[in-house]
């Protein structure tokens, strides 16, 4: 996990050319020999710094002998050399987290450094929580455990990933016109033990990332290599059992290395009706090096199964007719699966230049069954619905990077090409009883959609400024058989959309920096809503801006702040009586980012996450104008402890703010107030922890939706807060060995 | 050069992803309602028909185009029944036209007394025959249309009015 410290402060402008005065070297880890990617390497005569790249390369202009040279990164001890060569070797040795080892640079992404220092303290247990280590990100589940989470960030109901762009190793998560819902991200086929670094970034300010990239992008990286083999075993509350093995197939060498990991999950949940989820996933990785290309091969394969008690009418548990984990339609529920091949291939041009490319097939498969009305639309068999299809993707990511210098400034410039394709078989919402029988056939639907994005980026360094242009060209086919026309219809259209972005970056110490980013970014429609409403955008586009800093206020005491507002042409909203996604108008939102990180002893750090926004409807009426289940405040925030005996810990809460549940505010979404705590005792060989989750056993509603409803025995339909009831108390042991 | 020649493969393969295949194999049953009647329309793909009649009806290959009107209606008044408010109701179709892909009927159904509180539709068309067929029977009422698909789990299926 040291590595995930190592990587925060990527940032590629490492290896410009010099005529003269440039110190090479190579950075690695002292104990386990690997090479060390995102070291600081400071100049403290010139003030000239760089990062070494992937395989701990780095090269310094402006030096001269006799120049002292530090060497900064997290969980590493720095060192300070004086230069008496032209090729420095250094190793650096492990040690606890120190918060002053942060160097702040220009640099577009220090807020990664902070989150990661989170997730070094507070290791992610399960694949749920990999979301939640961005900050001001939340999740929440209403289906059993199976189905993708619903997301919320900077204003925005995302429901499954309409407005985030979500990939794994580059590969996206994102579903185009899926089934039960624009860009659907199922992340289960992910286990939280491989990920060995999470690069995100709030905003449509980044030229490679295209498609659902308004509010943000999350790419979760997993390791190339392990060290060593692990096994782990978790059993908790609710018949919960989860067992991990990762397995280190062959002796790794610096060029070759190769893994297996594996993760199998039991769990009934807090539910009257167990959702017995039943989940498998199987992850490998083979990594290998031929003259100056590195190649990567991964496969994984993910099955799931579950039962849902799903939302639940307030007026139900009320009455007493049910309890909060009792269901009206407990045949709710799914299966899904999803495997993956994918092939990267990093190759070094020059000194100055590379490529990096990836090809990627999956296969994915979805079934849903869910009951949102009861008994509204059909009294007697009642409104269960399934979604199913089946998937094909297939895409192909390519850039090519140049780092050139000109004076004392550097330039970094990188272009890519993405092409993705998505064939659905049997797009299919249909009414069902008891999810054995089709009643009625609502859209049957083959779709065919493929996407081609260009970018262009150039990074400009000079002194304390970082001017980052960008500008990325996407162009979309949709094309869509309906089965319930006459000659099986095919319809089919294209567009294209430019997105251009400008960062600006004003760093003129290593202890802050204010920033200014803008861009236009875009998510595109589905192609059922596309092609079968002649009103509805394409292509919506956002349009934003962020003005923040980052101040390292005292040694070990970092704050970081930012305003930031996005414009959107079109919105998704969710509509819960047909419980699907649609398109409305234009919205607006802005808000305030605030984050405090401070280490207080050398083994007890605290953090604190707050994020305030003011989400808009800007064609309706001022008194019906909320965006619905949209989050206004949410914060994050805790203490933990990480000692040089073995033993960590921490004391963490997560809370966010009702917040309206309808256009007019009448009905209100409570929000909530969780604290969790874990204490482990680490050492070399094996570990053992406990966590306890809602410490408090507080009752608390994980996702709400106002919803119209109507229950077997009612002649009318009540519109409400229908809810899924969050976990209560929830304690798991855990236990692992290193071998 | 080695890699340019990739990419353009690669743009290629995706390229020709674009054109879309039927994916799905089913027929389609459309009812529209008139006076004491339903219109009737069908539709299969031309491959799948031929090939399930010749199956039930090894001397139907070898007749003339013009007397498969004969041998494919038989053929849909063998596996399609339907009945309004749980009464039998008789209906005839007529082999309407043949392009490159369908094969459509037409006809109307006899005429029935009364409002229409319940149509009962079995279609086994082809399901016993090829793997995973369904069968789409869609009702239109004006701008509403309902549609059904039946499998061979599950043939028949009840649309109450």
């Amino acid at each position: 996990m040291k590595r995930i410290l190592s990587i925060s402060c990527i940032f590629l402008t490492t290896i410009p050319l010099w005529s003269q005065g440039i110190i090479k070297g190579t950075v690695s880890n002292e104990e386990t020999q690997e090479y060390l990617e995102g070291v600081t390497i400071l100049n403290h005569r010139s003030q000239q710094h760089t990062h070494t790249e992937a395989k701990g390369h780095f090269k310094l202009p402006g030096t001269s002998f006799g120049d002292t040279l530090s060497f900064y990164s997290l969980g590493f001890k720095n060192q300070q050399i004086v230069v008496d060569a032209d090729f420095l070797t250094i190793s650096m040795s492990e040690v606890m987290l120190e918060l002053d080892q942060i160097i702040i640079t220009p640099n577009l992404k220090t807020l990664n450094t902070l989150s990661a220092i989170n997730v070094e303290l507070n290791p992610v247990g399960s694949s749920q929580d990999i979301l939640q280590t961005v900050p001001g990100l939340f999740i929440g589940q209403h289906a059993g455990g199976g189905k993708a989470e619903q997301i919320f960030l900077r204003g925005f109901d995302i429901d499954h990933g309409t407005d985030i762009q979500i990939s794994a190793d580059g590969m996206p998560v994102n579903m185009v016109s899926h089934a039960h819902g624009q860009g659907y991200s199922d992340l289960h086929f992910l286990i939280p033990e491989t990920i060995k670094n999470i690069d995100f970034g709030k905003g449509p300010y980044y030229s490679s990332s295209g498609n659902f990239t308004t509010a943000g992008y999350v790419d979760f990286q997993s390791y190339d290599q392990l060290y060593e083999s692990t096994i782990k075993l978790d059993v908790g509350s609710f018949n919960t059992r989860r067992a991990v093995g990762m397995i280190d197939l062959i002796e790794g060498t610096p060029k070759t290395d190769a893994y297996l990991a594996t993760e199998y999950l039991l769990s009934d949940g807090p539910f009257e009706s167990p959702q017995n989820l039943d989940r498998l996933n199987v992850f490998g990785k083979y990594i290998t090096e031929i003259q100056n290309n590195t190649l990567t091969l991964q496969a994984s394969t993910f099955s799931s199964q579950w039962n849902a008690s799903g939302q639940i009418p307030m007026r139900a548990v009320q009455s007493g007719f049910l309890s909060r984990f009792g269901a009206i339609d407990d045949t709710e529920g799914g299966t899904t699966s999803r495997t993956n091949l994918k092939l990267d291939v990093r190759s070094l041009l020059n000194e100055n230049a590379f490529t990096q490319s990836s090809f990627y097939i999956s296969k994915y498969d979805f079934e849903l069954f869910s009951n949102f009305t009861f008994f509204l639309n059909d009294p007697e068999n009642g409104d269960q619905i399934r979604q199913k299809e089946s998937r094909s993707i297939m895409g192909f990511n390519t850039s090519y990077n140049r780092y050139i210098s000109l004076g004392n400034s550097k330039l970094q410039l990188e272009g890519g090409l993405s092409l993705r394709n998505d064939q659905v078989r049997g797009n299919e919402l249909s009414n069902t009883l008891n999810r054995t029988t089709t009643l009625e056939q609502l859209s049957l639907t083959d779709i065919n959609e493929s996407n081609v994005g260009l970018y262009a980026d150039a990074k400009m360094e000079h002194g304390p400024w970082l001017l980052d242009l960008g500008v990325r060209a996407d162009h979309f086919q949709f094309e869509m058989i309906n089965y319930l026309t006459e000659n099986k219809s095919s319809k089919a259209t294209n567009k294209s959309i430019i997105s251009p972005k400008i960062n600006v970056v004003y760093c003129p110490s290593t202890s802050w920096q204010l920033y200014a980013k803008a861009g236009k970014g875009f998510h595109s429609n589905d192609s059922r809503v596309i092609l079968n409403q002649e009103n509805s955008k394409i292509l919506p586009a956002a349009f934003g801006y962020d003005l923040g800093g980052v101040i390292q206020a005292w040694d070990r005491l970092y704050f970081n702040a930012a305003f930031w507002s996005l414009y959107m042409e079109q919105e998704f909203v969710y509509v819960g009586d047909e419980g699907i996604v649609e398109t409305s108008g234009r919205t607006l939102r802005q808000g305030v980012d605030l984050g405090v990180n401070y280490q207080m002893l050398s083994w007890l750090f605290a953090d604190l996450n707050m994020n305030y926004a003011s989400p808009r409807a800007l064609d309706q009426p001022e008194h019906a104008n909320h965006l619905p289940l949209a989050p206004t405040f949410t914060s994050i925030g805790g203490v933990s402890a990480k000692h040089t005996s073995g033993f960590s810990g921490s004391v963490r809460y997560r809370q966010i703010a009702d917040r309206p549940a309808n256009e007019d505010n009448s009905i209100i979404a409570k929000g909530y107030f969780l604290t969790s705590a874990s204490v482990r005792y680490d050492q070399k060989h094996w570990g053992i922890g406990l966590s306890a989750d809602n410490l408090f056993n507080q009752k608390w509603n994980e996702t709400q939706f106002a919803t119209d409803s109507r229950l077997a025995d009612e002649t009318n339909s009540t519109e409400e807060i229908h809810f899924t009831p969050g976990t209560p108390l929830f304690i798991k042991l855990n236990m692992q060995v290193h071998f | 050069m080695k890699f340019i020649k990739i990419l353009l493969l690669l743009i290629a393969f995706a390229l020709n992803l674009q054109s879309n295949s039927h994916g799905l194999k089913m027929s389609r049953l459309n009812l529209s309602p008139t006076p004491n009647t339903y219109e009737l329309s069908l539709q299969f793909d031309v491959v799948d028909l031929l090939q399930a009649v010749h199956a039930e009806c090894p001397e139907f290959r070898s007749e003339k185009t013009e007397s498969w009107n004969e041998f494919l209606s038989a053929y849909i008044y063998d596996h399609i029944d339907m009945a309004i408010n749980e009464k039998p109701l008789n209906y005839q179709v007529t082999l309407n036209s043949i392009d490159s892909h369908f094969i459509h009927f037409t006809g109307k159904t006899n005429a029935f007394e009364g409002a229409v509180e319940s149509i009962s539709i079995t279609n086994d068309c082809l399901i016993s025959l090829l793997h995973d067929y369904s069968n789409v029977v869609s009702l239109s009422d004006g701008e509403d249309v309902r549609s059904f698909r039946l499998s061979k789990q599950r043939p028949q299926t009840k649309i109450n009015l």
